[in-house]
């Protein structure tokens, strides 16, 4: 073997990768070959150089913080995912409930305004002719009888007409009085 | 009695997450070390640090395919490192000086380091096997770093690179030859 073949063996050699049969002819071309021996020392304080350089050391502490960074990252995120995941049905349970309450809350109330807003009886039960809620009073009481001295009884119906369109009686009270306009103009 | 790799490998994939803690605290400061000596400064080791672990916990279910964890963990951290390197090329400065570094990170120096002019001497020394280091192709630096500086053997690195042994061996040759020629005059040097 020339030294072109035991070269590449140098580096197993220096690192105790090297089968012992080749290790034996490695040693015995090495004791009549300088080139080699160089090749070979150069090769063993390289590695003895980096094996020696720089070993980057943190403290303890900074070692902990990245370990709760890191399960902060993963573990306890995929707790919280988890817990997210499991969460919905009872949401949307709880939610669909609600919902169905807040509905059947609102067709109630819409109902009774509805009867009550619409019924003379009990619009003259519950607004008796004293009242003083100007909105919730009759039409014949909003109006002089006859004509006054200002607006004629058209006028006045007429301002009473566009109150009740820029007013805010709401949708309920609104129907209530139209019906008791309607009532009155006919 | 200590748990081996595989056996906290095992509890990790059945869903224990204290098994995921305890190879965190079993392999952060290898992670962090194989990723200081390729990127050369402490910020960038830490987020390799970081990403690899998360990496591995959301790749949790191909551990299964998995023969070795080291191999498989490292194969995560270098390639990150060599992603992160490629993004911050011309804009990373190599230090190992410890005055620069942020609050609680420090350097020990793991020569045996007496005086101050010893000190010094060590760190130029330092400096000039990043800057050489530095100089090589990655694959080469990578095998370099991790034979010769982090002690992995070369099954080790070829499970990490996916690479056959035999390219590992080329690819350290070629890395010693080149380390070598550029840190001449500091190994051959008249004692």
């Amino acid at each position: 073997m020339t030294c072109l073949q035991y070269k590449p063996l140098i580096d197993d050699y220096a690192d105790n990768d090297l089968a012992p049969e080749l290790s034996l002819k490695l040693e015995e071309h090495l004791a009549s070959c300088a080139s080699c021996t160089i090749e070979l020392e150069g090769t063993v304080r390289l590695k003895e150089l980096l094996k020696n350089r720089v070993s980057p050391n943190q403290r303890n502490l900074s070692f902990e913080e990245t370990t709760n960074l890191i399960l902060a990252r993963t573990v306890e995120k995929n707790s919280w995912q988890e817990q997210a995941r499991q969460k919905p049905d009872e949401q949307v349970r709880s939610e669909f409930s609600r919902a169905i309450l807040s509905a059947a809350a609102a067709l109630i109330i819409f109902a009774i305004s509805v009867v009550i807003g619409t019924s003379d009886e009990k619009f003259a039960q519950n607004n008796p002719p004293e009242s003083p809620i100007f909105v919730m009073s009759p039409v014949e009481q909003m109006i002089e009888p006859n004509d006054s001295p200002i607006f004629t009884k058209a006028e006045q119906l007429n301002h009473i007409q566009g109150l009740l369109l820029i007013s805010p009686p709401g949708m309920l009270g609104r129907l209530s009085v139209i019906h008791e306009y309607n009532r009155l103009t006919n | 009695m200590e748990k081996t790799i595989p056996q906290i490998v095992e509890q990790f994939l059945d869903g224990n997450d204290s098994a995921f803690a305890e190879l965190v605290s079993r392999y952060q400061k290898k992670i962090y070390s194989v990723a200081f000596q390729i990127l050369g400064n402490h910020l960038d080791a830490d987020e390799v640090v970081q990403e690899t672990f998360v990496r591995v916990y959301k790749k949790r279910k191909d551990l299964h395919n998995v023969r070795y964890f080291t191999s498989f963990i490292l194969r995560i951290a270098t390639n990150y490192s060599i992603d992160l390197l490629r993004k911050r090329k011309g804009h990373t400065v190599m230090t190992d000086d410890s005055t620069s570094l942020p609050g609680h990170v420090q350097l020990d120096l793991s020569s045996k380091v007496a005086t101050p002019s010893d000190d010094l001497r060590n760190k130029r020394l330092m400096n000039e096997i990043l800057k050489a280091l530095e100089l090589l192709p990655t694959k080469q630096r990578l095998t370099a770093i991790l034979h010769d500086i982090e002690g992995y053997t070369k099954a080790e690195i070829a499970e990490t690179c996916g690479c056959p042994e035999a390219t590992v061996r080329s690819n350290l040759h070629i890395a010693r030859n080149k380390l070598k020629k550029i840190l001449k005059q500091r190994l051959y040097k008249k004692e």
